[in-house]
């Protein structure tokens, strides 16, 4: 068991500059930390988190399950849930846990990856306090996603709805990027009017990446003159439609 | 909350200049105290204006604060229902952390057709507006929680100081894109600092050994392009225009601009040093 570790910060400022190169030269046995000046501090703990980490037994998990989000988000969530909030915005946290701790999840479902892109490849790796960062990073991204879209009142499925999201992760990429989406009763209410969408006519489905790239930007557009936050399931049923016909029909 | 240039609401929105509205306006004043669990915000939501008081009234509109925390991943839009007088609004310090926005913002709440009013400054003109949209905002208030904890209050918004994890013994410092950031490079010597700074001792002690060379090396960029879009340039060459100080060329120049915007820390550094003498005795 470890105690809740972080990476310190001079090790986020020489990954930061870290190149691609670099980055495609890494393997499960080359680890990013191995490219960081040997007389800087590396890591330190959270002494006053009394929190300890079964590493390799959750390190287990995620690369047994590296194809089930699902899964890997829902562990995450409850080996990190009891920490306090600024602890989970910590940048260095989930830094040390995606290129040490669960390094070999990061590179395998990453790096490896020869659908990742060069940029996201290195996003995956590093964080820095933006919240899209948040969602980039390989194990931040999950367990942030599980918080926003667990409904602890769904008896039946509390993670229906991040089953859902992360099924779909143009979603994480985009509409969770606006302010509304931090509070989980807006999240809630979006994803109940998007389940509400009937879009058996179209001629693609509403998980579509160019359909929800435009609706997002459409969101982005309408948030600079209405205030988002005060809309309900049926006002945003009705903007996602009237998105549809306007730019479809 | 983002609002983008205010002259493309479709609609005249009240502002807290009198520019699309006859002589109404709105205005936002706070009162903002932090400690170290809580941030408190006194203010006053000012309506000067006799129609949007009239729709506030008849429930048409609200009004409301939009907070956000971007870092904190922090968003919350608080309804205000008193008005022209003072009232508090606490927030745990628990759940925010650097750069707090706050914008205060009326919205109509249903469809308004024929939106029109005599305080517009055309008001023959009649439009149509939908339920949420913004019928009046006021400027964001930014203010960084750093600064709250700072040791350097009359560098507010500037000069911060971070525990940095480094086998270096020596002080660094970043000019970062919205702060100079200090970094002291061991725990112990951080929390040191930090007692030290509770204890409200010894402050110009402190500018005088790392904070008045690192200002000097900030002064001395005033004039480098590099750093002119800089959050803490910005607020530097203010400070020097209402002093009527020139941007500094030399050290010479810049260390004694820096002295006078530290008041004068080495003269106060010494009577701080000759008090524990008297203390001593």
């Amino acid at each position: 068991m470890s105690k809740l570790t972080r990476v310190s910060e001079a090790v986020v400022v020489q990954l930061n500059s870290i190149t691609d190169e670099q980055i495609a030269k890494l393997s499960y046995l080359a680890q990013p930390l191995e490219l960081i000046d040997p007389n800087v501090i590396r890591t330190d703990i959270y002494s006053d988190v009394d929190l300890e980490i079964d590493e390799k037994v959750i390190s287990k998990v995620l690369v047994d399950n590296i194809e089930d989000d699902l899964t890997c988000a829902i562990k995450l969530y409850q080996t990190f849930k009891r920490i306090n909030y600024l602890t989970l915005l910590d940048y260095k946290l989930w830094t040390y846990y995606s290129v040490n701790a669960f390094w070999e999840y990061t590179f395998k479902k990453y790096l490896k990856n020869e659908q990742t892109s060069e940029s996201f490849q290195k996003h995956a790796l590093l964080i820095n306090s933006k919240p899209e960062s948040l969602f980039a990073n390989s194990i931040s991204r999950l367990w942030w996603i599980a918080h926003l879209t667990r409904d602890p009142n769904n008896s039946e499925d509390k993670y229906m709805l991040t089953a859902y999201v992360l099924k779909n992760p143009i979603f994480i990429d985009t509409y969770f990027l606006l302010p509304q989406f931090r509070k989980r009763e807006f999240v809630k209410k979006f994803f109940d009017a998007y389940h509400l969408v009937d879009d058996t006519m179209w001629s693609f489905d509403k998980e579509d990446t160019n359909f929800v790239k435009g609706l997002n930007e459409y969101f982005n557009y309408l948030s600079l003159f209405t205030v988002l936050d005060l809309y309900e399931v049926a006002d945003i049923l009705k903007i996602i439609e009237q998105y549809y016909e306007d730019e479809y029909k | 909350m983002m609002l983008k240039n205010k002259l493309e609401f479709p609609y005249p929105t009240i502002l807290s200049e009198p520019i699309y509205y006859e002589n109404s306006t709105i205005n936002f004043r706070t009162v903002i105290e932090v400690n170290s669990e809580n941030i408190k915000f006194t203010y006053v939501f000012t309506i000067n204006s006799a129609f949007i008081s009239y729709l506030l009234k008849e429930k048409i509109c609200s009004a409301y604060l939009v907070i956000d925390s971007e870092y904190s991943m922090f968003h919350e839009i608080v309804p205000v229902t008193t008005f022209n007088q003072d009232v508090g609004l606490t927030l745990q310090v628990s759940n925010l952390q650097s750069k707090i926005t706050i914008t205060p913002i009326i919205s109509l709440n249903a469809n308004f057709s024929n939106f029109t009013s005599d305080e517009f400054k055309d008001s023959s003109i009649s439009y149509n507006a939908s339920k949420f949209d913004i019928i009046g905002f006021i400027e964001p208030l930014e203010f960084y929680l750093d600064n709250y904890n700072s040791i350097f209050p009359s560098l507010a918004n500037v000069i911060t100081i971070r525990q940095y994890n480094n086998t270096n013994k020596n002080i660094t410092y970043k000019l970062e894109d919205e702060l100079i950031i200090i970094f002291i490079n061991d725990v112990k010597t951080y929390e040191m600092l930090q007692e030290i700074n509770l204890s409200n001792k010894f402050t110009h002690v402190l500018y005088q050994s790392f904070v008045l060379p690192v200002l000097i090396s900030a002064l001395l960029n005033l004039k480098n392009p590099r750093y002119e879009d800089y959050r803490w340039c910005r607020l530097l060459q203010n400070k020097l225009s209402q002093r009527n100080f020139d941007y500094p060329s030399t050290y010479k120049q810049a260390f004694d601009i820096a002295q006078t915007l530290l008041e004068h820390p080495a003269v106060n550094a010494i009577k701080e040093l000759h008090q524990i003498g008297g203390e001593d005795e």
